[in-house]
C-alpha cells in the first residue's frame, strides 16, 4: 500500500504534551489529523453510520482520559488504533455481536455505511462496474470473521504495514501476515462465490 | 522453475520481493498461464480494496469531540492522594523493619553457631553416609528407640558379645534390640555316654 495515505506523526508527542499542558486545541489537531483512517476503519468494522460516528467520538474521548498513560517512544497512531480496536471488542462483547457466520445469507441492500463517491467524468458502464465491485467487495468483507476482517481493513484500507499492526494487536509479525494472507484468500474466495 | 506460492504472488503484488525474485517469478509469469491469471484476480480485488471511497466525515465531527472533551478534565500524570502517600511510607518502613530484623536475628544465629560449634553435634558417620546417597534417615521415635523396648526382649549377652551391636550397616531395627532370628545361638553340649554330667 502506498505510505502516503497514512499522515506523519512525528509531531504526535509534542501535540500529546501539549494536551497534558491543557492546550485542548492541540488535541483539536489531533482528532483531525486521524478522525479520516478513524472512520474509515471504524465504518467498516461497525457497518452503520451512525454508530461508527458514535464509536469514534468515543475512542476520541477515551483517548484523550488515556492522554497520560501514551508514551511517546510508540507510533501515536499505533496507540489510538489499539484503543480503538479494544473499544470494539468490548463493544461487540456487550452487544453480543460476534463474527458474522458464512454461512449467512448476504444483504443485498445497499444500506448502513454510504460512502459517498466523488462524481467521475468515466463512462457509465464503466462506472457501474466499479461500484458493482466495490458493492461485493463490502459484501465480502462483512462476511469475514471479525479477526481477520479488522486486520484486511487496516492493511488494504488505512494502508498499515504488517509491524504497525503487530504492534497494535500484540501479535508476532508472521501471525499477522499469515491472518492478512487468510482474509485475501477468504475474500477472494467469497468473492468468486457471489453470483 | 515450478509454479511460486500464492504467498509469494501476494508478496509481488505488495512489492516485498528482492529484484532477483521479482525478476524470477515475473519470468515465470510469462510461461505460466494460470499463476498469470491467479496474481490477476488477487491483484485486481487489493487495487478495488485500496480504492474503495474513503467515509465521508462530517464537517462537524471534530466539533463534536471537543464539546465531549470540554465536560473532561485536563488529562495530567495522577498525583497520589496524600493519605495513600502516607500509607505507602508506612508500609514502607514496616517491611524495611522486618528486613533489619531477620538480617540482625541471621547475623546472631551465625554468631552463635560460631562459638558452639563443638556443642552442636554431627549426624553419625552411618547416617551421614546414608544422606549422602540421598536415603532417608530411619525415624527415631520412641517406638523404636532400644531403650524403650521392655526388658524381657532384649537378647542376653551370649559368649560375652553383645547381641544388640550389629555390624556395620545393617538397619537401625537389626540394631535396635529386637529378636534376630538369623544369628545363630550355639547350642550347649550334649553330655556323651558314660560321662557325668
Amino acid at each position: 500500500m502506498p505510505e502516503d495515505k497514512r499522515s506523519s506523526g512525528s509531531d504526535d508527542p509534542k501535540l500529546v504534551r501539549r494536551c497534558l499542558r491543557g492546550d485542548r486545541k492541540a488535541f483539536e489537531t489531533i482528532v483531525l489529523k486521524y478522525q479520516q483512517p478513524m472512520l474509515n476503519y471504524v465504518s467498516r468494522m461497525v457497518r452503520e453510520r451512525e454508530m461508527a460516528l458514535d464509536v469514534s467520538q468515543e475512542v476520541f474521548l477515551r483517548a484523550y482520559a488515556a492522554l497520560p498513560s501514551y508514551r511517546s517512544q510508540y507510533k501515536f497512531s499505533t496507540w489510538l488504533f489499539r484503543i480503538a480496536s479494544n473499544y470494539l471488542i468490548d463493544h461487540w462483547r456487550k452487544k453480543k455481536i460476534t463474527a458474522i457466520s458464512l454461512d449467512q445469507p448476504l444483504d443485498d441492500t445497499e444500506d448502513g455505511c454510504t460512502l459517498q463517491v466523488a462524481d467521475e467524468t468515466a463512462s457509465i458502464i464503466l462506472e457501474m462496474e466499479r461500484k458493482e465491485l466495490r458493492l461485493r467487495l463490502e459484501q465480502a468483507m462483512d462476511r469475514l470473521p471479525v479477526h481477520l476482517k479488522e486486520l484486511f481493513v487496516w492493511r488494504h484500507i488505512n494502508g498499515m504495514s504488517y509491524e504497525e499492526m503487530a504492534e497494535i494487536k500484540k501479535l508476532p509479525v508472521g501471525t499477522v501476515k499469515n491472518r492478512v494472507f487468510q482474509a485475501k484468500e477468504m475474500m477472494r474466495g467469497l468473492l468468486e462465490e457471489m453470483p | 522453475m515450478s509454479c511460486p506460492s500464492v504467498d509469494r504472488l501476494y508478496d509481488d503484488l505488495d512489492g516485498a520481493l528482492t529484484g532477483a525474485e521479482k525478476e524470477s517469478v515475473e519470468r515465470h509469469l510469462q510461461s505460466c498461464e494460470s499463476c498469470r491469471r491467479a496474481r490477476a484476480v488477487r491483484g485486481r480485488i487489493a487495487g478495488a480494496a485500496a480504492d474503495l471511497p474513503p467515509f465521508e466525515v462530517p464537517p462537524d465531527f471534530a466539533a463534536g469531540v471537543m464539546a465531549g472533551i470540554a465536560a473532561l478534565p485536563v488529562p495530567a500524570a495522577k498525583k497520589l492522594h496524600p493519605g495513600l502517600v502516607w500509607t505507602a511510607a508506612a508500609a514502607a518502613a514496616a517491611g524495611a523493619g522486618i528486613g533489619l530484623g531477620m538480617i540482625l536475628a541471621g547475623a546472631g544465629s551465625a554468631a552463635w553457631l560460631s562459638r558452639n560449634r563443638s556443642r552442636v553435634r554431627s549426624p553419625a558417620p552411618q547416617r551421614r553416609r546414608l544422606l549422602a546417597k540421598g536415603g532417608k534417615l530411619p525415624l527415631l521415635g520412641r517406638k523404636n528407640h532400644p531403650r524403650s523396648l521392655p526388658r524381657s526382649s532384649r537378647i542376653p549377652a551370649i559368649d560375652g558379645r553383645n547381641p544388640r551391636a550389629g555390624r556395620p550397616g545393617r538397619s537401625h531395627r537389626r540394631n535396635s534390640g529386637h529378636l534376630d532370628f538369623r544369628r545363630r545361638i550355639p547350642a550347649p553340649p550334649t553330655p556323651r555316654f558314660g560321662e557325668n554330667a
